[in-house]
């Protein structure tokens, strides 16, 4: 972005330097927000760190009447839901993302890439509303075949409850898909118009220019963008409490109700029965809170060196 | 003698692009700067008014003298109201109608009345020769005015802060030949009641208009004569290498 | 099938999963829209919008408190982060080149990934737990500091779009930088900037999660900005895990409500609004 011009005299008016400090003062606020915040997910989660140390992340048992608290569950519930989304998203994601930039005429593409950002609009709990209603009870039917045909493989076994780890993946696959389709056309619309000639001109047809020119060149936007995306499913919240089952175990299988870390605060933070079990919430939402920075911070450094070039 | 800059060098952090350049300019007389591409004149006109320094990087070391003061120690706001300048390309500022870019020194330096405002605008907008063609639509954007009225526009906005001196740096480079003999002829209008500094490529322009002419090259006062002389006898051989067009 | 057909055949299969997967998504969007649509519209009359809500178990009930409840958070915070996200903005457009800048905007985009429920758990320890009380200002405040950073990063990208020949016209008019920036160059960049606020608002509007244990809900109007107030994507979470029929419909209702702003917001600022150069 251009550097804007400004004063860069020795003397400041008196007006300009009030102005600047001001200015200053309220974007400074955004730092200490952040500071802030870090801060008082440590402290509130002082109690859980002194009294159970990092074996919280590793335990498996959550019973706050019995005071047992482990992470475990919900980490992997997060983790696994994470996953299976961007599993799916991935490839529909990057799939969507070539139609709009080499398929669709350009008003076409224009309406899509439009209706895709709306996608990204809508609000989770809506999204979570569609699931309960309409991905649940669909799940519910198609888990049994799932179970007969796949269920040599612990991953497709169990009753079918309709809610449960696949349909936190697939109502997460909603959530992140227009991420990746719009990141995924952006780095696309970037590749230099005269590298995808050139690849044309010896010959190969417009598919094989994607694949042997444009992706590789978008390869870190694209990376970059999924890594976003896992940011946003890592932290989604309603959509997932509405359709994971909201059970504290760990299941080899996808078919079984889970539970993850953003939907285990936002079901029992409210009625928290004991300091420990607060501070229990809260070192979640810590947990939480690591893991998006680091992910966001790795997206960001893959899409800042793509906006560099 | 009513600006004058003495032994002005500057740059941009790197190796200077002016060097010690001495000129003086009279009152109510149009000087033309000119010279290849390159050769520092829109550095130099932009020193003038103190707009070189707004560069990040940029140096300037000179004398430079408004009536008598050194323009080096004033308030460089105050100095611009003195010293206004006309750009390149026209600027008019896009979220405001024809009477608002023409009244905006004015009113953003505190003037209120309605009344006179209405007037200083009817005037400068006739001292640009461009009253008549929007008087019945002074409420219209800037933006809907053609090339060669957006630039009488930003020069009209320009004389409403009644400045001293008035910078044109291209003024008409981005314009086709009507629109650009319109401005040469309201400049002749103008110098009599304001000095004018412009700079200019088209060799041409600067026969036309100016009364005296100052040839820069790569960074150096080549030759400053009367317009006449150094079109017709330039003394320095490398001034008439360019005016022939032996170098451009 | 000789080489080169085989590789146009390859290029019609691909082009063609390609396609699908926009068909796909964009069949989940009008799957949502549809639903919503088909779902809510029976349920909605006059009376649901202007009734309370009727005791657990009975039908009939409204949603009003949740729309008047959506609309004061919502506006409080929307009141309380668009400016100071505005200001933070203009600084960093201005003056963020340096390393204060960097730290700035490296805040502001930590932020902008950190999931509602963290910014809701902060919310609620800053303000729930001394106050001793769920009320409507943790939740404004919860949303408000979701919406600053969006602001901000959206008014800067307005504000170093707008043109330096703008503001070398206007210094060289002889004005301060200071009213520049704020006479000039802010009602130049305005139009981007008043849309990343709205769209930004829209998107607080939808959020639950960090109002679930601020604002709390309420069954009934509310009782101050200190006290628990009902709101619309509140409403529509609880009523959809609650096993009650009618309040399934009511939940459909309300999302249909809900998504009517979203759209209004989103479609308005799109059309309104063109960005210029794909600034989104």
């Amino acid at each position: 972005m251009p550097e804007v011009p400004h004063l860069a005299g020795p003397r400041q008016r008196t007006g300009d330097l009030v102005f600047r400090r001001a200015l200053l003062s309220v974007a400074l606020f955004v730092v200490a927000v952040v500071l802030l915040l870090a801060w008082s997910l440590a402290d509130g989660s002082r109690l859980t760190w002194k009294s159970l140390g990092p074996a919280f992340l590793w335990s498996k048992e959550w019973d706050p009447v019995q005071e047992n608290f482990g992470a475990l569950p919900f980490i992997y519930g997060t983790l696994v839901s994470s996953a299976l989304a961007l599993l799916v998203a991935v490839p529909l994601g990057v799939g969507c993302a070539i139609f709009l930039t080499e398929l669709a005429p350009r008003r076409v593409a224009d309406a899509c890439t439009f209706l895709v950002e709306l996608l990204a609009a809508v609000p989770s709990v809506i999204l979570g509303l569609m699931g309960i209603f309409l991905l649940v009870p669909t799940v519910r039917s198609v888990e049994p075949a799932l179970a007969r045909w796949l269920g040599w493989s612990p991953l497709f076994r169990g009753e079918p409850y309709g809610v449960g780890m696949l349909t936190a993946g697939l109502i997460l696959t909603l959530m992140v898909l227009p991420y990746i389709t719009v990141i995924t056309r952006e780095v696309l619309l970037a590749v230099p118009q005269p590298l995808k000639e050139a690849m044309l001109a010896l010959g190969a047809t417009r598919w094989e220019t994607v694949v042997g020119v444009s992706l590789p060149f978008a390869r870190a936007g694209i990376l970059g963008g999924i890594f976003l995306a896992l940011g946003r499913a890592l932290g989604e919240t309603m959509a997932v409490t509405m359709v994971i089952g909201n059970t504290p175990k760990i299941s080899a299988s996808l078919l079984a109700p889970g539970y993850s870390m953003a939907a285990v605060i936002a079901n029992e933070l409210a009625e928290a029965a004991s300091d420990e079990h607060l501070s229990a919430l809260i070192s979640v939402g810590l947990v939480l809170f690591g893991v998006t920075i680091a992910v966001n911070g790795i997206a960001r450094l893959l899409i800042y060196r793509v906006r560099k070039a | 003698m009513i600006l004058e800059a003495q032994a002005l060098s500057a740059g941009y952090g790197g190796p200077p692009v002016l060097k010690s350049i001495n000129l003086q300019f009279r009152e109510r007389e149009i000087t033309a700067i000119i010279g290849p591409s390159g050769c520092g004149k829109s550095t130099f006109i932009r020193c003038l008014n103190r707009m070189h320094e707004i560069t990040p990087g940029a140096e300037l070391h000179a004398r430079i003298l408004l009536d008598g003061r050194d323009v080096m120690k004033m308030d460089p706001v105050l100095l611009r109201r003195q010293v206004g300048m006309v750009f390149q390309r026209p600027n008019p500022f896009p979220t405001m109608s024809i009477f608002d870019n023409v009244a905006s020194g004015l009113k953003l330096n505190g003037l209120g009345d309605r009344r006179r405002l209405a007037e200083a605008v009817e005037k400068s907008l006739r001292s640009a020769a461009l009253w008549d063609e929007v008087k019945d639509k002074l409420r219209e954007p800037g933006l809907s005015l053609s090339g060669g009225q957006q630039q009488r526009l930003c020069i009209a906005r320009a004389l409403a802060v009644e400045p001293r001196v008035l910078l044109l740096d291209e003024p008409c480079s981005a314009l086709d030949p009507i629109a650009t003999a319109r401005i040469e002829e309201l400049l002749l209008e103008i110098k009599k009641e304001l000095t004018l500094v412009i700079v200019t490529h088209n060799m041409q322009q600067a026969a036309r208009v100016s009364d005296r002419t100052a040839f820069l090259l790569m960074g150096e006062l080549i030759e400053y004569d009367e317009t006449q002389k150094i079109f017709t006898k330039p003394s320095d051989r490398r001034t008439e290498d360019y005016i022939t067009g032996r170098f451009g | 099938m000789n080489s080169y057909q085989r590789r146009r055949w390859t290029q019609a299969a691909m082009f063609a999963v390609c396609a699908l997967c926009a068909a796909a998504a964009l069949a989940g969007l009008f799957t949502i829209l549809g639903y919503i649509a088909w779902h809510g519209l029976s349920s909605i009359n006059w009376g649901f919008l202007t009734r309370l809500p009727k005791p657990v178990g009975e039908t009939g009930g409204g949603i009003a408190n949740a729309i008047v409840g959506s609309a004061k958070i919502v506006g409080l915070a929307a009141l309380m982060g668009a400016p100071i996200g505005v200001l933070g903005g203009l600084y960093l457009a201005e003056f963020g080149s340096n390393r204060t800048g960097f730290i700035i905007r490296y805040a502001a985009d930590v932020l902008n990934g950190m999931p509602s429920i963290v910014m809701g758990i902060f919310a609620y320890t800053l303000l729930v737990v001394p106050l001793k009380r769920f009320s409507a200002l943790s939740g404004s405040v919860a949303l408000a500091l979701i919406m600053i950073p969006v602001v901000l990063r959206n008014t800067e990208e307005f504000v170093r779009l707008v043109p330096h020949s703008i503001r070398e016209a206007a210094l060289a008019l002889g004005v301060p930088q200071w009213k520049v920036v704020l006479r000039v160059v802010l009602p130049t960049a305005a139009p981007g900037i008043l849309t990343g606020a709205l769209l930004a608002t829209s998107r607080i509007a939808g959020e639950t999660a960090p109002l679930i244990f601020t604002a709390f809900g309420n069954h009934f109007w509310d009782n101050g900005l200190l006290n628990p107030m009902a709101s619309l994507p509140h409403t529509i979470y609880t009523y959809a895990i609650s096993p009650y029929k009618d309040w399934h419909a009511q939940a459909w209702a309300a999302a249909l409500l809900l998504m009517l702003f979203v759209l209004a917001v989103n479609v308005s600022a799109r059309l309104l609004f063109r960005p210029a150069g794909g600034a989104r």
